[in-house]
C-alpha cells in the first residue's frame, strides 16, 4: 500500500458520496467552484448530467458532460452539441474518471520531515492543515523576495494542462522574477517557423482544402487521437481523396491510409533541401508571381549574406528587370526580377532566389537517398506530385473571398524539428509550401490566433527585428540577469532547460551570481519528461525550498517540501478558449469560442486550484497590481468595463466571470449562463482563418535574414563579454554557423558513422492513449490496461525483422539498450515491419520511477533517458533536444 | 427493425476511444472489454501498414448464442438487441463456444477492482458495485439501458472521434444506403447474420 | 469372522476408503471454486473449457460405449456372461452419474441450474445433453436393478443401447454444432465421439472379461485411425490454418497431450495387451489417453477463434508454450468425480454380491 494511507487513514478512501469540503475559496455563492449536489443517501437515485470540458490534452476544445448520481461522477460523454468534437471524446477523456477518482492522488497537504531528498527516499510527509502549509510558502517566498526575486524560479509542464489558464505564461510577469523552466520545452521545437511566417505560436494545417500532405515527424490528430476536430478532419479527407505521405521512421496511423516513407532519424534536413533542388533544378516548378509579390526572395543580397541596403534610404533593393535598374522594395516596379546577379553601386548582389537556388544545388535526391535512406526516386516523385497537386496559380472561393488555392502541404513537426538543425529544417520545409506559393492560404499550413504583422524593410516579423536585436543585446550582460539561457540560444523560445537546471546546481558555470532559494513546479515533472535525469536530482537537492500544488506523488513530488494537493482536471473551476489549433477541417475551421467548467461533484479530497492559490501568493507578496494588470492584459479586459481594479482584490471565480462577460460580448454571459450551458461558440470569418488575408503588404521571410542577424548580434555579444556557450567552448564557429538565411546541411552526431557501434537510431511517439501524460495519464487505470492490452503500439521496444535477424532477436526477449549518451532502456522487444530497419520504436512513455505511484505507471520504458540535453548535446540555436539518438541493442541476461 | 452498426475502417484510426467510452460507462472489471479494437500488422516492410478493426458483440440476426443457451439466459429483444439475463445464466460457457466473434466474457469472479492492491473502496467502482455476477456471461448490451432511457445511441459510436461507428436502425434508409456501399459482415459463413457491418478502407 | 475373511473385507474397504477420500476432496475442492469462482481453475477466456469438460465426455465415453455392450449381450451372449454385465452396469451406471456431477461442478453459477430444466429449448445441445445423460443414468440404473433381479432382457437391452448411442451423439454434435471452429464442426466429431465410447467400451470390457482382448485392440486401432486421420491430414494436405492447428497439437502448446493419448492411450496398452499383461492397466491406460485425447480436442478448437482474430501465425512456434495446465482445484474435482463413481461402484459391486 502506498505511503499515503500513513498519513490519511480516514480520508484514504470514500465510500458512496465524497466526503470533503468544498474547496471554493470565492465569495458569492452562484460563482462557487463546486456545482451543488444532491442530498447523498436520500430517496431514489438523483441524477443529472453536468456540463464540463476535457483537460487531458495540449488544447482542450472539447465539451463534455459528466453524469453525477447521488453525488458520484459515474459516467462521462462528448457534448453532442459542441461544435469542436460533437459529442465525441478520445480514449484520454473517456477514461477522465479514473483520474478524478485515483486512489493514488495527493490528498491532503503535506510537508516533508525527512530533510534527505532523492528518488529513492521516503519524504516521510507529515499532515499538516491548509492554513499552515500556505504560511510555510509565503513565508519563504517573503524570505525569498526579500533577498533578491530572481532566488526564486518558476516551472511549467503539460501536466496542468498547460494552455487552460492564465497563470503559468504569466507568472513570472506577475511574481516579478525572470526565472522560470518549462519541462515541457526541450522536446517541442516547432514555434518557431510558424513565428516567421504566420506569425503564429503553431501553425495548422487546412486539412479540409488540402488535396496532398506530407508530414515529417507530426502527428495530424488521427495517430494520436484528437477529438476536437483533427482526427475527423483526417477521416474526412481521406474519404475525399487527400493523399497523405507520411515521412517518419516510423509507419503510424496517417501512414497506414496514406503512403509510408520510411526516413532514417536526422535525415529531414536533406529530404527538404532534395524536395526544394528537384523544384528548383529540375522541374523548374514554382510560383513566380508569389514568389515575386509576397516574399523576400527578390532582394538582392551582397556577398556577406546581408541585404543590399540602398545607401541613401536604408531600404532593402530589388532589380526592376525592365528597366535594369534596382530599386527600394517599396518602389513601383516594371518587373521585379526573382533572379540574376547583378551589380548595385559596385557592390554585386545577387536575388535571396538564387542564393536559396544556389543553396540546393548539389542537394539532389540521389545525395538524399544516402542521409534519409529514401530512395531518389521516391523523393523525385513526392516531390513531382507535390508540385502537380499545388495547382499553381488557381484560385479559390470560399464564402465569397476569393484566394489563391494551393492544395498541399508539406508539414513539419517535432519529430524532423527536434533533430540535428531540426529549427531550420522546420523552416526549409515551409520554404517548400512556400515556393510553391501555399501558405497562408486554403489547403496550406496556416496561423492560429489572430496574428500581429509587425512589418519592417517590407517584410512580416515577429517583431520588430531592430527593437528584438536591441532588447537582446541589452540582456546579453554578463553576469546574467536570469537562468534562461536564452542568451546563448538566441532562437531559444524557451528557457533552455539545461541551462535552468545547470545554473541552480553551478550558476557561475552559466554567468550567474546568484542562487534559487525557491522552486515552484506545477505541472512539471523533468526527471519524466526530459532526459538527464541526475541534473535534475542534483538541482532539486540544491534547492532549499521546493513547493507545488501536485496531483500524484510523482517524482517531482518527491522533492517537494510543501504538497497542497491539486483538483483534478475535472474538478477546476476553468475556461479555455475554443480554438482548432492542430488540423482543421471544413467544420472546425472556422469554430471560435469559449468553454467553461467547474466541479461536478463536491471535490474527492482537500485539494486546490492551481490559479487560486497564485493569486492568493501575488496578493501575499504584494504583488496585487502586476497580478489584476496582468490577468487583464491576458484575458484581453483591459479597456472593458470588466478591467480588474489593480488595488483590489479578486478571486479567480470572479475573474472568470468578468472574462467570460468580457468574451461575449453584448451577450454579456457570466458563470451563471455558462454553467447551464458548458460552451459558448461563434462563426469567425473566412478572412480572419487565412494569412493571406490579414498579411496586408509584407512579405514572408524565405530569406531568413532574421535569424542571420540575431546570429551576427549572439557573436558580437560573445566576443565583446569574452564568452563561449557552455559546453561548445572551443567551438563557437559551429555554434555561429547554425544561424543560416539559407538551407544548409550540417553534420551531426545522429548521421555521422556508426563505427562506434550505436548502429541503430531510438525513435519515439505519442500514441492515443497517451500523449504528454497530463490528467494524470500515466496513472490511469483504464487508460493503462489498453496500452497493454490492445494498443499494437503497446509496452514492447519494436524492431524490424530484418534487424532482429540480424542480432538473433525475436518477439519476447528481453533486452537492454544503450545510447550514445550512455542512457539505458531495459524491455522487451516485438519484431514488426511498422519501423526502419535501422530503428528502435519506443512508443509513448512509462517506466515511472517514484514507488508511490500505480504499479502500472513503472511499467514500460522512459524513453527519454536515452536522449541528451547536455551542454554540447543540445541544439544551441533553440535549446532544445533531439528527439533521437543512436543506440545498440542486446539480449539482457 | 434491427438495431446495428456501420463501422467504417476507411475512417477508424484505432484510437480505442470506443473502448474506453465503453468499459467506463457499463463499468467493466479488469479485463473485461465489451468493445475493443484490434490492430494488427499487414503487409511486409516497407509496404507494411496498420489495420484497426473494432469489434463488439454482432447482436447477430440469427443468434447462435440464443440458440445454444440452455436456460434462455441469452435472449433476443424485440429490436435485435442480444441480451444476457445473469439471474438465469448457469455459466455453462457453450454461447463462448458456439460465438464465432469472441465478443462475449465470463466472469471467473476475480477481484473486480482496478486497484487490488490497496484498501478501501473506490467511489466509482462502489457506485458500479453489484452489475457483475462471478460465474455469469457478459457481453456488449448495445447500450439498451440508453435506448430505454430515450437517447438512441451507443457510448462507443458517439464517443469515436472519426464518426467511424455509425450506429441505427439496419432498415432505415440511411443505414441501408451505407451498407450498400459495400460493407460486409464477419464470418459469413457462419449464417449468423450480424448486425454490425464493416466498409472497406 | 475369520481372518481371512477379515482381511478380505479390510482389503476390499481400503479402495473404499480411497474413494471415500477423493470424492471428499472433489467436494471440498468444489466448495472452494463455488467461493472464489472459476478465477481457481486454469481456465481462460479462449480455454473455456478444459479438464471437467475433457473427463467428462471421457467418463461418458466408457460409460456408455460399457452400457452398449451390456446391451449388445442380451442378443449376443457371448460377449457378456450375466455376471459380467451386472459388474459392467455396476461400473457405467454410477460413472455417468458422476460424470454428471462433473459437469455441474463445472458450471459457473449451479444455482441458476433449475432453468436449465424449465427452459426446454431443445435447439440447445446442452439441454439435449442434459436430458440424456439424464435418460443414460436412469437407464443405466434400471438395467442395474433388473440384472440385479435377473430380469433383464432384449428389451432393456436395446433401450441400453439406445440411450447410450444417443448421449454420445448428442455430445458429438455438442461440438460439431460450433461451426465456428473447424477442429470440432464436421461429422468428423461424432464420429470420432463414437469410436471413444467403442474404444472405452471396450477397455473396460477387457478389463472385466480379458477373453475380448481382442475386442479391445480392435478399439484401440479404431482410436488410433481417428486421431491420424485428423490430425496427420490437416498436417500434410490441409489449409494453411489447418496444418497450423495441427503442428500446434502434434508439436506445439497441446503436443503433450496429444502424445500421452497416443502413447499413453494407444500405443502402452497395444503393447500390453498383446504382451498378455494385465488388461486392467492397459485399461486405465487407454481411458487416460481418451481424457487427453478429448483435452488436446478441445483446447485446439478453442484456440481457433482467437487464431482468427488475432492473426496468430500457423506456425508452430504461436502456440510454442502450453497454455493450459489443469490447476490443483480442478484435478482435484476431477478425480473427486472419479473417486465418486468409484466409491458407488464399490458399493454397488459389494451390495450385488451380498444379494
Amino acid at each position: 500500500m502506498g505511503m499515503l494511507s500513513t498519513t490519511s487513514t480516514r480520508r484514504t478512501f470514500l465510500k458512496g458520496a465524497a466526503l470533503s469540503a468544498a474547496a471554493a475559496l470565492g465569495a458569492g455563492l452562484t460563482l462557487d467552484g463546486a456545482a451543488t449536489l444532491a442530498e447523498a443517501d436520500e430517496g431514489p437515485a438523483q441524477e443529472k448530467w453536468v456540463k464540463t470540458f476535457c483537460g487531458t490534452c495540449i488544447f482542450t476544445n472539447c465539451g463534455m458532460e459528466v453524469k453525477v448520481v447521488n453525488g458520484v461522477a459515474t459516467e462521462i460523454r462528448g457534448n453532442k452539441d459542441h461544435p469542436a468534437n460533437q459529442g465525441t471524446m478520445c480514449p484520454r477523456g473517456a477514461a477522465q474518471l479514473m483520474n478524478l477518482y485515483d486512489p493514488y492522488r495527493c490528498k491532503v497537504p503535506v510537508k516533508r520531515t525527512n530533510p534527505e531528498k532523492g528518488l529513492d527516499v521516503d519524504p516521510q510527509w507529515q499532515e499538516i492543515p491548509l492554513e499552515e502549509a500556505k504560511e510555510i510558502i509565503f513565508t519563504k517566498m517573503e524570505e525569498c523576495y526579500a533577498k533578491d526575486p530572481r532566488r526564486h524560479m518558476f516551472m511549467y509542464g503539460f501536466g496542468d494542462t498547460l494552455h487552460e489558464g492564465p497563470y503559468q505564461k504569466t507568472y513570472t510577469a506577475i511574481m516579478g522574477t525572470p526565472n522560470y523552466a518549462m519541462s515541457c520545452g526541450p522536446l517541442c521545437e516547432v514555434h518557431h517557423a510558424p513565428q516567421l511566417f504566420n506569425n503564429t505560436f503553431i501553425d495548422r494545417v487546412d486539412v479540409g482544402h488540402c488535396n496532398y500532405l506530407i508530414t515529417l515527424g507530426r502527428n495530424m490528430g488521427a495517430s494520436a487521437a484528437f477529438a476536437s476536430g483533427p482526427s475527423r478532419a483526417m477521416a474526412d479527407a481521406w474519404k475525399r481523396g487527400m493523399k497523405t505521405v507520411v515521412v517518419d521512421p516510423h509507419c503510424n496511423v496517417e501512414a497506414s491510409h496514406g503512403e509510408w516513407l520510411p526516413i532514417r532519424p536526422g535525415g529531414d534536413m536533406a529530404f527538404c533541401m532534395a524536395m526544394i533542388n528537384v523544384l528548383l533544378h529540375e522541374l523548374n516548378v514554382y510560383d513566380g508571381p508569389y514568389l515575386r509579390e509576397r516574399t523576400n526572395l527578390p532582394y538582392l543580397i551582397q556577398e556577406d549574406q546581408d541585404y543590399y541596403r540602398n545607401p541613401e534610404t536604408g531600404k532593402p533593393m530589388m532589380w526592376d528587370a525592365a528597366e535594369g535598374v534596382a530599386k527600394d522594395y517599396d518602389a513601383e516596379f516594371g518587373e521585379v526580377a526573382l533572379e540574376g546577379a547583378y551589380t548595385v553601386n559596385g557592390t554585386p548582389v545577387e536575388t535571396a532566389f538564387e542564393k536559396i537556388k544556389a543553396s540546393v544545388k548539389d542537394t539532389t535526391p540521389e545525395w538524399a537517398e544516402g542521409k534519409t535512406g529514401i530512395s531518389a526516386e521516391d523523393i523525385r516523385r513526392v516531390t513531382t506530385e507535390f508540385a502537380e497537386a499545388a495547382q499553381i496559380g488557381s484560385t479559390i472561393v470560399i464564402d465569397g473571398v476569393e484566394m489563391p488555392y494551393r492544395p498541399v502541404c508539406l508539414a513539419a513537426g517535432r519529430g524532423s524539428a527536434n533533430t540535428m538543425q531540426g529549427q531550420r529544417t522546420y523552416i526549409v520545409a515551409d520554404t517548400v509550401n512556400m515556393l510553391v506559393g501555399a501558405l497562408g492560404v486554403p489547403g496550406s499550413l496556416i496561423h492560429v490566433e489572430h496574428p500581429k504583422f509587425e512589418v519592417e524593410d517590407g517584410v512580416i516579423l515577429p517583431e520588430k527585428l531592430t527593437t528584438y536585436l536591441e532588447k537582446y543585446d541589452a540582456g546579453f550582460t554578463i553576469p546574467f540577469n536570469d537562468m534562461t539561457g536564452k542568451q546563448f540560444s538566441a532562437l531559444a523560445r524557451f528557457p533552455v532547460l539545461t541551462t535552468a537546471m545547470g545554473a541552480i546546481v553551478d550558476p557561475a558555470k552559466y554567468f550567474v551570481d546568484y542562487d534559487i532559494d525557491v522552486l515552484f513546479p506545477i505541472g512539471s515533472n523533468g526527471f519524466m519528461a526530459d532526459t538527464d535525469r541526475d541534473l535534475f536530482v542534483q538541482a532539486y537537492k540544491k534547492v532549499p525550498f521546493i513547493f507545488t500544488t501536485g496531483l500524484l506523488m510523482d517524482e517531482c513530488s518527491l522533492f517537494c517540501d510543501v504538497i497542497l494537493p491539486e483538483h483534478s482536471s475535472l474538478e477546476r473551476q476553468q475556461i479555455h478558449p475554443i480554438e482548432e489549433i492542430m488540423t482543421a477541417g471544413v467544420d472546425s475551421l472556422r469554430v471560435g469560442g469559449v468553454n467553461y467548467k467547474e466541479s461536478p461533484v463536491e471535490h474527492v479530497y482537500d485539494t486546490v486550484q492551481f490559479e487560486e492559490f497564485v493569486m492568493e501568493l501575488a496578493y501575499r507578496l504584494g504583488r496585487g497590481p502586476q497580478l489584476n494588470m496582468t490577468t487583464s492584459g491576458f484575458f484581453g479586459l483591459m479597456g472593458t468595463p470588466y478591467q480588474l481594479d489593480p488595488t483590489k482584490r479578486y478571486t479567480y471565480a470572479e475573474v472568470l466571470d468578468r472574462y467570460l462577460k468580457a468574451t461575449t460580448k453584448d451577450d454579456g454571459k457570466g458563470i451563471d449562463w455558462f454553467r447551464e450551458n458548458g460552451f459558448w461558440t461563434f462563426e469567425r470569418p473566412v478572412e480572419d482563418c487565412y494569412d493571406y488575408c490579414i498579411q496586408g503588404a509584407g512579405r514572408l521571410p524565405v530569406y531568413d535574414h532574421r535569424d542571420l542577424m540575431v546570429g551576427r548580434h549572439l557573436k558580437a555579444n560573445c566576443e565583446k563579454w569574452g564568452v563561449e556557450q557552455p559546453g561548445w567552448e572551443g567551438r563557437m564557429d559551429e555554434v555561429y554557423a547554425e544561424y543560416t538565411p539559407v538551407p544548409e546541411w550540417h553534420e551531426n552526431s545522429l548521421t555521422a558513422s556508426t563505427d562506434d557501434g550505436f548502429d541503430l537510431y531510438c525513435v519515439n511517439w505519442k500514441i492515443s492513449p497517451r500523449i504528454l501524460g497530463l490528467g494524470g495519464a500515466d496513472n490511469n487505470v483504464w487508460l493503462r490496461e489498453v496500452v497493454e492490452n490492445h494498443e499494437f503500439d503497446d509496452l514492447c521496444i519494436q524492431i524490424n525483422p530484418l534487424a532482429a535477424e540480424a542480432r538473433g532477436l525475436k518477439t519476447g526477449d528481453k533486452v537492454l539498450v544503450e545510447s550514445q549518451f550512455g542512457g539505458t532502456a531495459e524491455g522487451v522487444v516485438k519484431v514488426t515491419g511498422l519501423i526502419r530497419e535501422d530503428c528502435l520504436g519506443f512508443p509513448a512513455q512509462g517506466g515511472h520511477v517514484s514507488k508511490f505511484l500505480n504499479p502500472a505507471a513503472q511499467r514500460g520504458t522512459n524513453y527519454n533517458q536515452l536522449l541528451s540535453a547536455k551542454d554540447g548535446d543540445y541544439f544551441t540555436v533553440s535549446g532544445s533536444i533531439s528527439i533521437a539518438s543512436r543506440v545498440k541493442i542486446r539480449k539482457a541476461e | 427493425m434491427h438495431y446495428g452498426m456501420v463501422i467504417d475502417l476507411g475512417r477508424c484510426i484505432g484510437c480505442n476511444a470506443c473502448t474506453v467510452a465503453c468499459k467506463q460507462k457499463n463499468a467493466t472489471p479488469r479485463g473485461t472489454f465489451w468493445c475493443k479494437v484490434t490492430t494488427t500488422e499487414e503487409g511486409e516492410y516497407p509496404k507494411a501498414y496498420r489495420k484497426s478493426v473494432p469489434t463488439l458483440c454482432n447482436h447477430c440476426q440469427n443468434a447462435v448464442c440464443v440458440a445454444v443457451c440452455p436456460t434462455h439466459a441469452t435472449y433476443k429483444r424485440e429490436d435485435g438487441i442480444v441480451m444476457v439475463d445473469q439471474d438465469k445464466c448457469i455459466g455453462c460457457r457453450y454461447c463462448i463456444a458456439a460465438c464465432p466473434y469472441e465478443a462475449r466474457t465470463f466472469d471467473f469472479g476475480e477481484d473486480k477492482t482496478y486497484f487490488p492492491e490497496l484498501e478501501g473502496d473506490n467511489p466509482y467502482e462502489s457506485a458500479h458495485e453489484g452489475a457483475f455476477h462471478a460465474g455469469t456471461v457478459s457481453k456488449c448490451i448495445l447500450c439498451s439501458d440508453r435506448i430505454d432511457s430515450g437517447d438512441v445511441s451507443t457510448a462507443c459510436s458517439q464517443a469515436c472521434p472519426t464518426h467511424a461507428r455509425i450506429f441505427g436502425d439496419l432498415d432505415s434508409p440511411e443505414m441501408q444506403e451505407l451498407i450498400r456501399r459495400g460493407a460486409y459482415v464477419m464470418r459469413p459463413d457462419q449464417r449468423t447474420q450480424p448486425a454490425v457491418y464493416y466498409l472497406p478502407r | 469372522m475369520s481372518t481371512e475373511a477379515a482381511r478380505k473385507a479390510g482389503a476390499s474397504r481400503a479402495p473404499m476408503i480411497v474413494a471415500a477420500v477423493l470424492a471428499c476432496a472433489g467436494i471440498a475442492a468444489w466448495i472452494f471454486q463455488i467461493t472464489q469462482g472459476l478465477q481457481v481453475t486454469s481456465l481462460t477466456q479462449t480455454y473455456i473449457w478444459g479438464l471437467s469438460v475433457s473427463v467428462f465426455y471421457a467418463m461418458m465415453a466408457c460409460a456408455a460405449g460399457l452400457m452398449a455392450l451390456c446391451g449388445f449381450s442380451e442378443f449376443k451372449p457371448s460377449v457378456m456372461s450375466v455376471d459380467e454385465r451386472k459388474l459392467a452396469m455396476a461400473a457405467a451406471a454410477p460413472t455417468m452419474l458422476a460424470a454428471g456431477v462433473l459437469i455441474i461442478m463445472d458450471l459457473g453459477n449451479p444455482g441458476a441450474f433449475i432453468n436449465l430444466i424449465t427452459s426446454l429449448n431443445l435447439t440447445s445441445f446442452t439441454v439435449l445433453d442434459f436430458w440424456a445423460v439424464l435418460l443414460a443414468v436412469i437407464v443405466g440404473v434400471v438395467y442395474l436393478a433388473l440384472l440385479a433381479r435377473g430380469s433383464q432382457g432384449r428389451a432393456i437391452g436395446v433401450v441400453a443401447m439406445a440411450a447410450s448411442v444417443l448421449v454420445i451423439v448428442i455430445e458429438g454434435i455438442m461440438m460439431a454444432n460450433n461451426t465456428s471452429h473447424t477442429l470440432w464442426a464436421s461429422g468428423m466429431s461424432v464420429a470420432s465421439f463414437l469410436v471413444a465410447a467403442f474404444t472405452g467400451g471396450t477397455a473396460l470390457l477387457a478389463a472385466i472379461a480379458p477373453r475380448h482382448k481382442n475386442l479391445f485392440v480392435a478399439g484401440l486401432i479404431a482410436m488410433a485411425a481417428v486421431i491420424l486421420a485428423e490430425t496427420v491430414t490437416g498436417l500434410i494436405s490441409g489449409t494453411d490454418l489447418s496444418r497450423g492447428l495441427m503442428a500446434s497439437i502434434v508439436a506445439g502448446a497441446y503436443a503433450p497431450y496429444f502424445w500421452i493419448s497416443l502413447i499413453v492411450g494407444i500405443v502402452i496398452p497395444l503393447l500390453l495387451a498383446v504382451g498378455g499383461k494385465s488388461l486392467v492397466a492397459a485399461a486405465a491406460c487407454a481411458v487416460v489417453g481418451l481424457a487427453c485425447e478429448k483435452l488436446w480436442f478441445v483446447l485446439a478448437g478453442e484456440a481457433e477463434v482467437g487464431l482468427a482474430f488475432h492473426h496468430i501465425g500457423p506456425e508452430a512456434e504461436s502456440f510454442a508454450t502450453l497454455l493450459y495446465v489443469p490447476s490443483v482445484v480442478e484435478v482435484l474435482m476431477t478425480l473427486g468425480c472419479l473417486g465418486l463413481a468409484l466409491l458407488l461402484f464399490l458399493i454397488v459391486r459389494a451390495a450385488l454380491r451380498e444379494g
